[in-house]
């Protein structure tokens, strides 16, 4: 159904360029429109099949563990990092920031969509401003750490810190809510 | 000795981290001005504008760092930040101005034109604010040029490595811009070598930024690659199949070659109606995050928590929008005598409205794939207000369409810089409501520098002129004078609309818009571009993702800094020998 939905998009697509272009002054209405309503009923084909195939179970569960997943473990990293914050040279938290989140971070980035198929698009808002949050926090942390400041390094990894609990709690709100 | 112990050598620093100081104020200024004047004049004879910030970026970096002693990445990012501000009013002004000077039309106010442009920074400004957060925080568009100044910024930090890729980036590329500069050797004709129809325009651009921007962009370039190949490997064999190319004399007597006459007759046109109706039909899908980013704003100026301390109050944002329209709509009043309040009202607000939709479109397009439709955002801005002031007579209506699309033309181009500067401020850690302070503290200074230079340069030179072509204001001009003879090609836009907001609404974000630009820009631009997305799909793939970031990403923005700082080095040639009267 999926790729039938492809398929009547391009064609659509393609059908409504070429009929557009075929002349420098007009465009042909009529084939024109015949084609963009293929191409819609791609989009719907499309729109639907997805959305089914993202809320199927499976799929879903993948990508929700992957950010549950990730996202404990960037709680927990940081959680460590800024206990330990007062043993660290300052200069060596941007190593250490480098050597413990990215690949979390990237991983939680590529499965976030699923927030919001699986409980909708304010939550996926919520969640992901907490997030971003985070980790622009985190950020400004390696900054300082290049630079340096040492009391920055321990502020903003303790606010960098907050933010990722609090997206993680509200992760864990959405669960309940959801199965409601 | 090892990395961490040169680290320990260096001084530990206490107290607060430099952000926005006064020294990165001046020092904005004071780089803005010169990237302004340099970058403006430039593109006066080149034909197209530089994005200043990567250059901003460098030269701050020198002055802050080297010899004020500064130690701050977020301090330079502010820098980078004011200064790109000013410079954005190059983007916007020369694009548009010059058209008058070019019609003839010189009789117009100066000082209001000024306070139009300044007007429509701050509205361009204010509207994008809001859109901050869905655009980066939720969609996490790419931005590669935001990306490559982070890693300028950065490189005092991200250790020896990652510095010497990125320098080793710079330098091939700057080698390469340099003889392409010098030789004259722009394009590389394969196509013709390898026997292609000239419809399917196998021509590569020169350019290793462009490469390096089709890295950075990743995936997300992959639709706007498409976008060109539809075109002319698709759609231009078939329009030949059905003999309805033009011959080879007929293309003698128009004047034009077969891929200019199928970029500006035929793809073009769709092109720029599919960025709006993709633009539109995206923010109509996206419609419930774009109202929780605003709703978050709200709420942060509400609760006043120390996550609210990062955001511009929302208040402040809708008092300067109310402002900056008001000035709008008495600069569009006053533009002409025989305006009259009621079609001043109405261009002022239309104005208004566009420079909103156009921020959206060109703030999505340079965030998927760092190219910027800037012109034909423009071209539909002064559409509209040419259709709005007819009746009041050419002369009218082409000042007062040229003062309101101005201000348009810069709202658009400070829209854009934000959103890449904001990008750049993420990935260091910067505070998002100091950079905008920044952006708003960079406005105003550009469209005075611009419009003191134009009038110089004109007075020196005249607009126009073989010493001083002017490229984008002579194209302004044509399409003005053909607008005014009633050649719009609305049917081509309105069906570009309806294709881009199909491709829209299959689910592929922004699949529209990046189609749509592959449309609207030239096909070697497109090919040199594949380069970088192929590199990007295999590095990936083959070599993971965390070597796509440590080895790809710097060599990447050394690519587009090197060739950046080449092209603003032959400006500063062009502004020297030019004040020397030898060029």
């Amino acid at each position: 159904m999926k790729a039938l939905g492809y398929l009547l998009i391009v064609g659509g697509f393609l059908g409504g360029a070429l009929t557009a272009v075929l002349e420098t002054e007009r465009v042909y209405w009529e084939i024109f429109l015949v084609a963009i309503v293929a191409g819609a009923a791609g989009v719907a084909l499309v729109r639907l099949t997805t959305l089914r195939a993202a809320r199927e179970a499976e799929a879903l569960a993948a990508n929700i563990q992957n950010i549950r997943q990730s996202l404990t473990r960037v709680v927990e990293n940081i959680t460590t990092l800024n206990r330990e914050k007062e043993s660290i040279h300052p200069y060596d938290f941007r190593h250490r920031i480098d050597e413990l989140f990215p690949v979390d971070l990237t991983t939680f980035v590529e499965a976030r969509e699923a927030i919001g198929h699986l409980y909708g698009l304010q939550a996926y808002a919520d969640v992901m401003s907490i997030f971003a949050s985070g980790e622009r926090y985190l950020n400004r942390v390696w900054s300082a750490s290049a630079d340096g400041y040492i009391h920055e390094c321990h502020t903003y990894l303790g606010k960098a810190r907050e933010q990722f609990t609090a997206a993680l709690d509200k992760l864990h709100e959405l669960e309940p809510a959801a199965q409601a | 000795m090892t990395t961490a112990e040169i680290s320990r050598e260096r001084p530990i620093r206490t107290g607060s981290y430099p952000e926005l100081t006064w020294q990165a104020v001046l020092v904005g200024y004071f780089l803005g001005a010169i990237i302004t004047l340099s970058i403006g004049y430039a593109s006066l004879i080149l034909g197209f504008s530089i994005e200043g910030s990567e250059l901003a970026a460098i030269l701050g970096f020198g002055i802050l760092r080297g010899i004020m002693r500064r130690t701050s990445i977020i301090e330079n990012n502010i820098n980078q930040t004011i200064a790109s501000a000013v410079n954005g009013a190059s983007a916007g002004m020369m694009f548009s101005v010059p058209a008058l000077f070019i019609l003839g039309q010189t009789e117009f106010n100066p000082v209001l034109m000024v306070f139009g442009c300044i007007a429509g920074g701050v509205l361009g400004i204010a509207f994008i604010i809001p859109l901050r957060k869905q655009m980066i925080d939720f969609e996490r568009l790419a931005y590669p040029g935001g990306i490559a100044v982070a890693a300028i910024l950065k490189s005092p930090g991200a250790g020896l490595h990652k510095a010497i890729l990125l320098l080793g980036g710079a330098a091939v590329s700057a080698g390469v811009h340099s003889i392409s500069q010098l030789t004259g050797f722009e394009n590389w004709q394969l196509g013709n070598l390898i026997g292609m129809p000239q419809y399917m325009n196998g021509v590569w651009y020169i350019s290793l930024l462009t490469i390096g921007v089709g890295f950075l962009a990743g995936k997300g370039g992959v639709y706007f690659i498409v976008g060109g190949y539809v075109c002319y490997w698709i759609l231009a064999p078939l329009l030949a199949a059905l003999g309805l190319l033009p011959t080879p004399q007929t293309l003698t007597e128009m004047a034009t070659s077969m891929p200019s006459y199928l970029r500006l007759q035929l793809f073009r046109p769709v092109g720029i109606g599919m960025l709006i109706g993709g633009a539109l039909t995206g923010i109509a899908l996206a419609l419930p995050l774009v109202v929780s980013a605003v709703r978050s704003m709200q709420m942060a100026a509400k609760t006043k928590t120390p996550l609210s301390q990062d955001e511009m109050p929302i208040r402040l944002l809708y008092i300067g929008i109310s402002l900056a329209t008001l000035l709008l709509l008495v600069i569009a009043y006053n533009s002409v005598a025989e305006m009259g309040l009621l079609r001043g009202v109405i261009m002022a607000l239309l104005g208004t409205l566009w420079i909103w939709v156009a921020g959206v479109v060109l703030s999505e397009c340079i965030g998927r794939t760092n190219w910027s439709p800037l012109s034909g955002m423009t071209l539909i801005a002064v559409t509209i207000l040419i259709i709005i002031s007819s009746g009041l007579g050419d002369k009218a209506a082409i000042i007062s369409s040229v003062m309101v699309g101005a201000a348009a033309c810069v709202a658009m181009a400070q829209a854009t810089d934000l959103m890449l500067d904001l990008k750049t401020g993420y990935l260091v850690g910067a505070i998002p409501r100091r950079q905008q302070i920044g952006q708003f503290l960079g406005t105003w200074l550009g469209p005075i520098l611009v419009m003191i230079l134009i009038f110089v340069l004109h007075k020196a030179y005249t607009l126009g002129s073989d010493r001083l072509p002017a490229p984008q204001g002579t194209a302004l001009a044509s399409m003005i004078s053909g607008i005014l003879g009633g050649e719009v090609p609305v049917e081509k836009y309105v069906a570009g609309a309806g294709l881009g907001a199909l491709l829209s609404a299959s689910g592929i974000g922004g699949l529209g818009i990046l189609v749509g630009l592959g449309f609207y820009l030239p096909f070697n631009i497109v090919l040199t571009y594949t380069i970088g997305t192929l590199l990007r799909l295999w590095s990936d793939w083959k070599k993971g993702k965390q070597w796509s970031e440590g080895v790809g990403v710097p060599v990447a923005a050394g690519l587009i800094v090197g060739e950046a700082l080449v092209g603003v080095g032959f400006a500063l040639y062009y502004v020297i020998t030019g004040a020397l009267g030898s060029a």
